[in-house]
């Protein structure tokens, strides 16, 4: 990894099935390579999706645009705990080999709600995205909007050498962080967050970086409509900074 | 021939020393040694062997194959390549062969005809245009011009994916619509308080509101059913256009290369076309270049040196060569000797490599065979081996008969094969092939096998030995000092040469002869080159041949000697001196591998009124072979034709070779055998100095036999070893006077008057011999003299007929048994 780049980072992939996960884990595999500590599996079994899928005459569409007929409730617990499995068994084979640490766990709720909620201990949080197709997307890096330790760049280019894509930096406002002239990247400029997150709709991406801690992406709000229109991994820098502070004496986990 | 003398108990004088054994003498050879002689071709004596190899390596013919019929050491193989070699000489070089891969069907390699040393440049040439493209298409690849292109595919692919995907979330979002994520694919459901619709809240809902959303939903849903089935046609799209950029980028580079190589070999058509399906499958299989490039990198040799050729990925633009003349020395077809020739060996084979516990193979694992090799040429081969190798006879004749040469294996032949195999291209045959043999092995193939005459027309049969004239007398010593100075022996002094040819003569058997069983001769003159040495000598001398001869005598004669030990010991009854009536010393030839010898036999007769009928005991319990029956059955048509002949034959007699418990097989004995029986009916003792060789016939005639000098010294050796009394000796029929070539000791003894060789023409002249006693001839009165031999013997066969016709007149008198009270 180039400087400016913590070593030892701790790295939670936060999915609510194992197709997101699978993605998720390929970005977080890149990034953990030389300098991860502790990699951690986060399965979100949303309750909206569980209740949807009660609905009568609901159907599921296939990745490949095949119709099928939604899952019941027992069948839902069934593949969410083959998902689970899975998915712990794959952060598993991905941090025996590098020699990381490695947790798994499973939690009802929000993907969004419930990995923020978790993020406190940990330096990146990744949220996974299945594929929808095969074609190589770019990286896209949301541009802090205060002055950071350059990480994200960092992380960006990082990710973009080794997935062999092109860096796109989206930036929100006039006001500009970073020396474009010494990058060679291209940069695109939006008035607003939502438009940034507009013109993430329709790109084609493989990945996008944004770290929370410096803006512009502020809410949860936000951040779901980011996740929603990427359609592929988030990597989030920062997230540790909206878990809100609790009292002194209290530890999680307990000591 | 025979000089009778006055005393009846003396023995005629035998044959002069000068018969016994017919030496070449040295100073008839015209050199004192063999430094002093020209070279010879080595070959005498051949002139219709050589005549037929000519033909066959000329003819053009395809079916005038060659077998060369002889016996071993003949010289057989050397002249074949001789004669061979100088007609190869005459025709052009052959063409080069290669197997390349069939890119269309991998399974049936394509065979390459090339002028001839072409073939390693072709080899030499596609492993530089795989190395050179394995360093230059990944280059090609890592360029910004590549990558720019594929990018730019990349792109436009994802944007027509994204695009409709953009729109169908807005207007998801518009439709007061909810996008969710299962593990199974995607659900669509109806927004209400910005959160999924419940179930509970759905059922309390009007039913038209009801009947809105779910038209809604499934609307949306039959949308995002529609963009996701446009992914896989996208996809095919994507691959095309990635893999018309490879090819587009892999073209320039690769169309420049191999368009180099087919300018080089423009002049052979096939391999222009070659090279063209090399160039269409290497533009299309681009990415072959591009696998692992990297790790190369860390080897010793940097990755531009690094031999790309070599790996398993680019086999399939090797180039087998099968058969290669390059040799810019050898201007002249191939004349290829093939030791073993199996089936593999001769029309090549498919090898196998073991992969995952699997048997696979490919076009560069072909491997020739002695048919690919001599094509062109001429291709000689062993015939007994040839047949001894299972199919191997059968794969031959059908290269013959196609002219092409196909390699089948056996286990395909057998269908015995489970594994994958190949099926290359049938290479045109255009090759004579020499087959060498014995003459027995040309009869069975004649008789046996029905394709023989067809494709082998021809036969060299080599001639066993040369007549001993003065011109082939030098011919020869030209032959022994050429082998002597090919191998590297001692100069020879021509007495020296000399003591050979006279082997030469005695292992001919004639004395008017020479064998041609060069082999033999040679193997006789490296063993005296090997005593010359050992002395210190230079020179080879007829002393040095004569103790090879000896000692190779020596070394054999185990048996022999233990043979002659027995009779010297008197464990085996043979008396050399005295005289007994019946009894006669006969003479037979043990043969053990090459080495033959001979050995006296006592042969007894025994005789009595009775029936006419004869007894050969040896046939009676089955010692006998046919041969020797037949012998026996003759002597009885000449006593029943030559005595008595108003009267029955009323002999009861018996012949018996004693001590004799191998078999008896071979007429040769019948004279003895007959001079027995004369002996027993005159009641004449023999002389039992004497012994006797020779077959007869009816009308008593002594007729030739064979090893009529092993007979000779067997029984030489004999008296010998109890001493020579100058009474003793062997009669021999005078018909084999011109195979005599007795050892010189033999000689030297008949010189000394201590052993005698008696030619003998009829059974009178050998019974007088044996008996001292003349024969006889029957007068005018019908009647022999009296007091000769036959007259003794009419008379006794008159008493039996006699006696048997009072013994039945007795019985007639008496009458029958049955009758009596």
């Amino acid at each position: 990894m180039t400087a400016g780049v913590a070593s030892k980072l701790r790295i939670l992939v936060g999915a609510s099935s194992f197709a997101d996960a699978t993605t998720a884990l390929r970005i977080a595999q890149r990034v953990a390579q030389d300098f991860a500590q502790c990699l951690g599996g986060l399965l979100v079994d949303d309750e909206n999706t569980r209740v949807v899928c009660e609905l009568p005459n609901q159907r599921v569409i296939s990745a490949r645009g095949a119709f099928l007929l939604s899952p019941s409730p027992s069948q839902m617990h069934t593949l969410m705990n083959a998902d689970a499995r899975a998915f712990e068994h794959l952060i598993e084979k991905i941090a025996h080999p590098a020699a990381l640490d490695w947790s798994f766990d499973r939690q009802m709720g929000e993907l969004i709600d419930t990995a923020m909620r978790t993020a406190g201990g940990w330096d990146v949080v990744i949220f996974g995205y299945r594929s929808i197709h095969p074609f190589t997307g770019k990286i896209v890096a949301i541009e802090p909007t205060l002055p950071d330790d350059g990480k994200l760049m960092d992380l960006s280019r990082q990710l973009a050498g080794q997935l062999n894509s092109n860096l796109v930096l989206f930036r929100v406002g006039a006001e500009t962080a970073i020396d474009l002239h010494a990058q060679h990247h291209t940069s695109l400029v939006f008035d607003s967050p939502e438009e940034a997150i507009a013109a993430l709709d329709r790109t084609n991406a493989q990945a996008v970086v944004v770290d929370l801690s410096c803006g512009p992406i502020h809410s949860k709000a936000q951040l779901k409509s980011l996740v929603d229109a990427s359609r592929c991994p988030v990597v989030v820098l920062g997230a540790s900074s909206w878990v809100p502070k609790v009292e002194h004496t209290t530890h999680f986990p307990p000591v | 021939m025979i000089q009778k003398s006055q005393d009846p108990d003396a023995l005629p004088e035998g044959l002069t020393a000068s018969k016994l054994r017919s030496e070449i003498q040295p100073q008839e050879l015209g050199f004192s040694t063999t430094a002093d002689l020209k070279t010879s071709d080595g070959l005498i004596g051949q002139d219709r062997a050589i005549e037929a190899i000519r033909l066959s390596a000329s003819i053009g013919d395809k079916d005038f194959n060659l077998f060369v019929a002889g016996r071993e050491g003949m010289g057989r193989h050397s002249a074949v390549l001789h004669y061979l070699s100088q007609q190869a000489a005459r025709r052009p070089k052959s063409n080069d062969w290669v197997y390349v891969n069939n890119f269309e069907t991998p399974h049936k390699p394509n065979a390459l005809r090339l002028p001839p040393g072409q073939a390693v440049a072709l080899k030499r040439a596609m492993q530089n245009l795989v190395d050179d493209l394995a360093n230059e298409v990944p280059t090609l690849f890592e360029s910004d011009e590549y990558q720019t292109q594929r990018r730019a595919i990349e792109e436009e692919a994802g944007e027509k994916q994204e695009a409709p995907l953009a729109a169908f979330a807005k207007q998801v979002k518009e439709e007061n619509a909810a996008l969710l994520k299962t593990p199974m694919g995607f659900m669509l459901a109806a927004v209400i308080d910005g959160k999924p619709i419940k179930p509970d809240v759905y059922e309390k809902l009007e039913p038209e509101e009801r009947r809105e959303i779910d038209e809604r939903i499934e609307r949306l849903q039959g949308q995002l059913s529609d963009i996701l089935k446009e992914v896989p046609q996208l996809e095919k799209e994507h691959r095309q256009k990635v893999e018309d950029l490879h090819a587009q980028m892999a073209e320039r580079v690769v169309s420049v290369r191999v368009q180099a190589l087919m300018d080089d070999f423009s002049d052979t058509a096939d391999v222009v076309a070659y090279l063209e399906a090399v160039r269409q499958d290497m533009i299309s299989n681009a990415e072959l270049f591009l696998e692992d490039g990297e790790q190369n990198e860390t080897g010793p040799f940097r990755k531009a040196i690094h031999k790309y050729h070599r790996e398993p990925r680019f086999y399939r633009y090797d180039v087998n060569v099968m058969v290669s003349h390059g040799d810019p020395e050898t201007d002249a077809a191939p004349v290829i000797t093939e030791d073993k020739p199996s089936l593999n060996q001769l029309t090549g084979r498919v090898e196998h490599l073991s992969q995952m516990g699997t048997l696979v193979t490919n076009f560069t694992l072909i491997k020739p065979g002695a048919l690919h090799r001599a094509n062109g040429g001429y291709l000689v081969l062993d015939a007994r081996r040839l047949l001894a190798e299972p199919y191997a006879w059968d794969a031959l004749k059908r290269c013959l008969q196609s002219q092409s040469i196909a390699i089948v294996s056996l286990a395909d032949r057998l269908s015995l094969g489970s594994t994958i195999s190949l099926e290359p291209d049938p290479i045109p045959c255009n090759v004579r092939v020499v087959l060498i043999g014995d003459r027995r092995l040309h009869m069975l193939l004649v008789q046996l096998d029905p394709e023989f005459g067809t494709l082998f027309k021809l036969l060299a049969d080599f001639e066993d030995d040369l007549p001993r004239t003065v011109k082939n007398t030098r011919s020869m010593a030209s032959v022994i000092a050429d082998f002597a100075a090919r191998e590297d022996l001692c100069t020879m002094t021509a007495g020296a040469v000399a003591a050979v040819l006279d082997q030469a003569t005695r292992l001919a058997d004639d004395a008017r002869k020479f064998t041609l069983q060069l082999g033999v001769l040679g193997d006789l003159m490296r063993e005296a080159n090997h005593y010359a040495k050992a002395a210190g000598r230079s020179v080879m001398e007829q002393k040095d041949i004569a103790r090879a001869i000896d000692r190779a005598d020596h070394r054999a004669a185990r048996i022999k000697d233990r043979m002659q030990e027995a009779v010297i010991r008197k464990t085996v009854l043979i008396d050399t001196s005295g005289s007994v009536a019946g009894q006669v010393n006969g003479l037979s030839v043990i043969g053990i591998g090459t080495y033959r010898f001979g050995r006296p036999s006592r042969i007894t007769a025994r005789t009595r009124m009775g029936a006419g009928k004869l007894v050969d005991i040896e046939r009676e319990v089955e010692l006998g072979g046919p041969l020797h029956s037949k012998g026996v059955l003759i002597l009885s048509g000449y006593l029943s034709a030559t005595y008595a002949l108003d009267v029955p034959m009323s002999l009861q007699a018996s012949l018996v070779f004693e001590q004799s418990y191998g078999g008896v097989e071979g007429d040769s004995a019948s004279s003895a055998e007959l001079y027995a029986l004369l002996s027993a009916l005159s009641g004449l003792g023999v002389r039992q100095g004497l012994a006797v060789t020779g077959s007869v016939n009816q009308h008593g005639e002594i007729q030739a036999i064979g090893g009529v000098n092993e007979k000779i010294e067997g029984f030489f050796d004999i008296c010998k070893a109890r001493r020579l009394t100058g009474r003793q000796g062997v009669l021999i029929p005078a018909a084999n006077v011109d195979n005599l070539m007795l050892r010189p000791d033999v000689v030297e003894a008949a010189r000394a008057g201590k052993f005698r060789v008696f030619p003998v023409r009829t059974i009178d002249q050998g019974i007088e011999i044996l008996t001292g006693c003349p024969a006889g001839k029957r007068r005018r009165n019908g009647l022999f003299p009296e007091g000769t031999l036959n007259a003794l013997v009419e008379n006794r066969l008159r008493e039996f007929a006699q006696t048997q016709k009072l013994f039945a007149d007795a019985g007639r008198e008496n009458g029958p048994a049955g009758d009596r009270t």
